[in-house]
Order: structure tokens, then sequence, then C-alpha cells
């Protein structure tokens, strides 16, 4: 651990503060004046027609609790979410260290790789529910071919939940391969050749060198993959299965999506506001404290 | 030092492996390029079986692109989207920079809230300030400008936090330094900070441009009007449950991206750097 060298209060009281007035204007305004509201709302109930609000204390969140199709979309979303981030992380590590070796025309491929990331995630839900399409899709011509099976990947279960991994997995891989390939350029060449000298194998210098000096990435693209897989995710659950069948692939934020939207509840989507919110703070808090620790040791 | 070179069989192996993989990601994209390039008409006719040509058209036509600015005012969407981008962009790698500046390099009171208040915004799901956020930006008398679309998203939590990692990297004794030659803190700001912290710089622009450029929910709730339709709205607006028009979907879709992947090809080397250099490197 090390104390980084501050400027103390000799530069003037104010000059901090006027360096942060202006992004903290635009937060406040912009994004916890809005939070608030929302949160305010989770103890109001809201009549259907109408304006009139009426205070109902935390029962929103009661409802909430009890209901069994919240809970099945909470399960979904710890399964989707973890599923998505740890095999993301293990794949677009994995794919790092290929890219990195030092085979001619890597660069080529590297570009290859990246190409999914320039796309949007509302069109890459919108092509691979073509590519997945049961009747002209091409995965399903090479399903057909190769196992002589029709899949109906986007409407049964338990299909539509692999497309979805499969495609959001897609879709989130280039950005942390192209963190990853940066961060093993970092590791130096000699530390490796010296522990290839003593003997030890490429499986050994992966886990006990490139891994541990690449944790703080890790720690990075581990926060960043939640975070999209938990919101970003929306666009794609909206273009390929609607959430379905039967409620199967809705996770949490596409139910507040719906509540709040498609069918107005506006206080019980408050109130899951607040719950995603308070998640989503835990998850962080937890990994900070946890990542702070691991990356100076690493 | 001793260089080992590869086994040809190792290498041999490798290409295998990277070209599967590419082919993994570039497949389906090419796929896009190829309906976009197709002269237009029901799709599933190109559809079964996968042969090369699913890849590569046999007839090349521009006649979709054409079709989609020259009638469907596609261009007026990428200006649309390119100006809120950069405006955006300017704003906040300002405003960010100063604040994580701020952050860095000074002890004050309150610093750890500051900090926190700035974390906390990394975990507010937007979909759900969305309506209240609507409601402020009616009563601000600004819904359905460009102003609904570049203010929300110029204080971005991610972008301070960024700009606080790098800025910490800089040796405080130089600063120090330039403090005693009597230089300015916005000259110091602009002179020492700011240079040595390009990749930090690019890294939050393209994370800002990719952001807008994206955008599609708060652009469909903030404007109405055809006159501040924004790219992925004009793209997904081609996609509707009885009559989807591929041929326009495609084509825009392609056209859509292409900025994107043109922005990501210039500052891909110091979008990378930023990174490995936000003081996150082991």
């Amino acid at each position: 651990m090390f104390k980084r060298k501050l400027f103390h209060n000799a530069y003037g009281k104010t000059l901090p503060y006027l360096l942060l007035i202006p992004t903290f204007a635009v937060i406040i305004l912009f994004i916890y004046w809005p939070a608030v509201s929302s949160f305010r709302m989770s103890l109001y109930k809201v009549s259907p027609f109408g304006n009139k609000t009426i205070y109902t204390g935390l029962s929103n969140f009661e409802n909430l609790f009890k209901n069994p199709d919240y809970e099945k979309s909470a399960w979904f979303t710890l399964f989707y979410v973890s599923f998505t981030v740890i095999a993301t992380i293990f794949l677009s590590f994995i794919l790092a260290l290929l890219l990195n070796q030092k085979v001619p025309g890597s660069r080529f491929y590297r570009t290859l790789i990246f190409s999914p990331y320039a796309v949007s995630p509302a069109i890459s839900g919108t092509l691979w529910s073509f590519l997945l399409n049961p009747v002209v899709g091409h995965v399903n011509y090479f399903f057909m071919k190769a196992f002589n099976v029709q899949v109906l990947w986007l409407t049964t279960k338990p299909y539509a939940l692999y497309a979805l991994l499969f495609s959001s997995i897609w879709k989130a891989l280039p950005f942390s391969i192209i963190f990853y390939i940066a961060a093993l350029q970092n590791v130096s060449d000699e530390l490796l050749e010296s522990a290839t000298i003593e003997g030890a194998g490429t499986l050994r210098k992966i886990w006990k060198i490139q891994f541990p000096l690449v944790s703080p990435i890790t720690f990075y693209l581990v926060i960043m993959n939640i975070i999209s897989s938990m919101f970003q995710s929306f666009a794609i659950i909206d273009v390929m299965t609607k959430g379905g069948p039967g409620g199967y692939t809705t996770t949490m934020m596409y139910r507040l999506f719906l509540d709040a939207f498609a069918y107005q509840k506006t206080g019980p989507a408050s109130a899951q506001s607040v719950v995603m919110f308070l998640l989503m703070a835990g998850v962080t808090i937890v990994y900070f404290l946890f990542g702070e620790r691991k990356v100076h040791y690493a | 030092m001793m260089r080992r070179y590869k086994k040809p069989l190792v290498l041999a192996a490798e290409f295998v492996l990277l070209t599967a993989i590419s082919l993994f990601f570039i497949l389906p994209i090419l796929w896009i390029v190829a309906s976009a390039l197709r002269p237009s008409g029901p799709l599933y006719t190109y559809a079964n079986p996968l042969t090369l040509q699913t890849f590569f058209p046999t007839t090349v036509t521009f006649d979709n692109f054409v079709h989609i600015f020259k009638n469907l005012h596609f261009g007026r969407a990428l200006l649309n989207s390119l100006l809120v981008a950069v405006a955006t962009i300017a704003i906040s790698v300002l405003i960010c920079s100063m604040a994580g500046f701020g952050l860095a390099k000074f002890a004050f009171r309150g610093k750890n809230l500051f900090f926190f208040i700035v974390l906390i915004t990394f975990m507010v799901p937007f979909e759900s300030i969305v309506i209240p956020l609507f409601v402020l930006v009616k009563r601000l008398n600004i819904d359905n400008t460009y102003f609904a679309l570049i203010l929300p998203a110029a204080g971005n939590g991610l972008a301070i936090f960024l700009f606080r990692q790098f800025f910490s990297e800089v040796p405080t004794e130089i600063l120090e330094a330039a403090r005693i030659d009597g230089a300015s803190w916005i000259r110091i700001f602009r002179k020492i900070i700011l240079p040595l912290s390009i990749p930090a710089i690019v890294t939050v622009i393209v994370m800002v441009f990719m952001f807008q450029w994206n955008s599609l929910f708060w652009p469909l709730i903030a404007t109405h009007s055809s006159r501040f339709e924004v790219v992925q709205v004009a793209i997904t607006a081609h996609r509707s449950t009885e009559d989807t028009s591929w041929a326009n979907l495609f084509s825009s879709a392609i056209a859509g991206s292409l900025p994107p992947v043109i922005l990501f090809f210039f500052l891909q080397k110091y979008f990378v750097r930023g990174i490995s250099g936000t003081g996150l490197k082991g």
C-alpha cells in the first residue's frame, strides 16, 4: 500500500469545489433528481386513470416480494448475469491469449474479432433473431443438416435462454478481448522467458503469471460486464424473445420496463427500481472492497 | 535473449483456430453486409441453403443505400447522431476531466462523499429514472430538442472515474513545481495534465460516442419530430411486426455502423493504452 501525495488546502479552499460544480450540477439534476423522485414514487399507489396518488408505505415492496413471478425473474437474472459474465471473462481471456501470440496476421484477426463491437445491441438482437429463425435461419439450416433437428430457438424452453446467452456473449466478447490484449501486452516478455527457463509449462505460466498480472483488468471487466448484462441486455431481450416464452426469459430489468411502460404500473415499477439500485450498489461496494485488496496484492 | 521459434505444426494449429474464431465473429456481420448489397426483395429467397452466396452476393447493388439516403433521409439521422455525439463529447470531456482532476489531486472536506456520489451513478438503471427524467425535461422546456438528447448524458460517472484514475498517476511534484514557477491552475491543467492524458481522453471520447450512437430508448421518448431522429431510431423504424423492410433495415444498419468502425479504427491504439494506463494496471 502506498499513500498518494495530494494538494492540501494551501492551494485555496474553493478550487476543488469549483472543479466539481459543473459535473455535479449535471449529475444531480439529470440523474439524482429523477432517481429520488422515482424512489419516492415507490411509496405511492398511482390510480390507473388520472393523477391521483395515494401514500401506501411499503406495500409496493411487500407485493413485489410476494409475487412469485418477480422471484422467478430474480433467479433468472442471477443465472443470466453470472453465466454471461463468467463465460465472457473466461472466453475473452483465452481468446486474448491466442490473439496475443506472435502469429503473422494477428492484427488482421484482431480487427475481425472486434467487429461486433461496432454493431448496436438492437441490431445484433435483430441479426440473431433472424439467424436463429426456425424456418429460414442459417443456424437452423446447419442444425438440420448436421443433427437433423429443428430447434425453435426463440420460443421454447430452454432454447430461448441458450439463444439469449449466446448472442449476449457474442456481443460482449470483443470489448473484453480488447482490454485483455492491452493488459497482456504489458506483461513483460523477460518474466515469461525466465519462467520458461525454469521449466514452467504453458498452462502454469498462464495461471501463475499472466492471469494474476492482468487481475486489475479482470476486476474492471467484471464490473463493466455485470453492469452491461444487468442493464443493456434489455435491447437484446426486447428484440429477440420479449421476455418469453411465458415470462421465462424476463430479467428484472425487462420486467421493470414492462411494468413501467407497457402496463403503466408506476408504483410497482418504482419499487423495482429501488430493488435494482440496492442490488447494484451491493455488488459494486462488495466488489470495490474485495477488488481493491486483490489489486494491490496482485 | 534466447528466442524460441514455433514449430510449424503449432503455427498451423493456431492459424486454424484463429480463423475459426474470427469466422464466428465476422460471418453474421458479413451476412448483414451481403444482405444490404443484394437487390431488395424477399430476404428469405437467399436464406437456404447455406452456401457461399449467403455471404457473398452474386449481384451487387448499392440501390438500397441510395434509397435510404435519397428517399428516407437517413443522412439527416446520421448528422443528428453525429451532432449529438460530438456535443456530448465536448461537454463531458471538459467537465468530467475537471471533476476527475479535483478528485485525484486535492485533499478537501467531503471528498470521499463526492467520489461516492460519482460511483453511485453507475448503479442507477436508466430505465428506472426515465419517466421522472422525461417529466423534468418537459418542465425545463427542452423536450424535443437537441438539448434533451445531449445534456442528460453529459455528466458521465464512468468518465469521471477514468479521469480520476488516470490523473492520480501524474506525479504531484510536477504540478507543484509548475505552481512554484507561477503557472495558473488553468495553465497547469491545459499544458501539463491534458497533454499527459490523451489516452484517457480518447477512451472517454470512444465511450461517450458509443453510448450516444447506440442510444435508442431515450431518443424515442425525449423527441418525437423527425427533425431530431437519431440513427438507431431510424434503423429500428424499419423493423415493424407486419412489414419489415429487411433491405432498408440492413443497409441502414451497415451505414449506421460505419462511423463507430472508422472512429475505432483510428483511435484503437490510444483507446487500449488509455485503459491500461488508468492506474488499473498490474
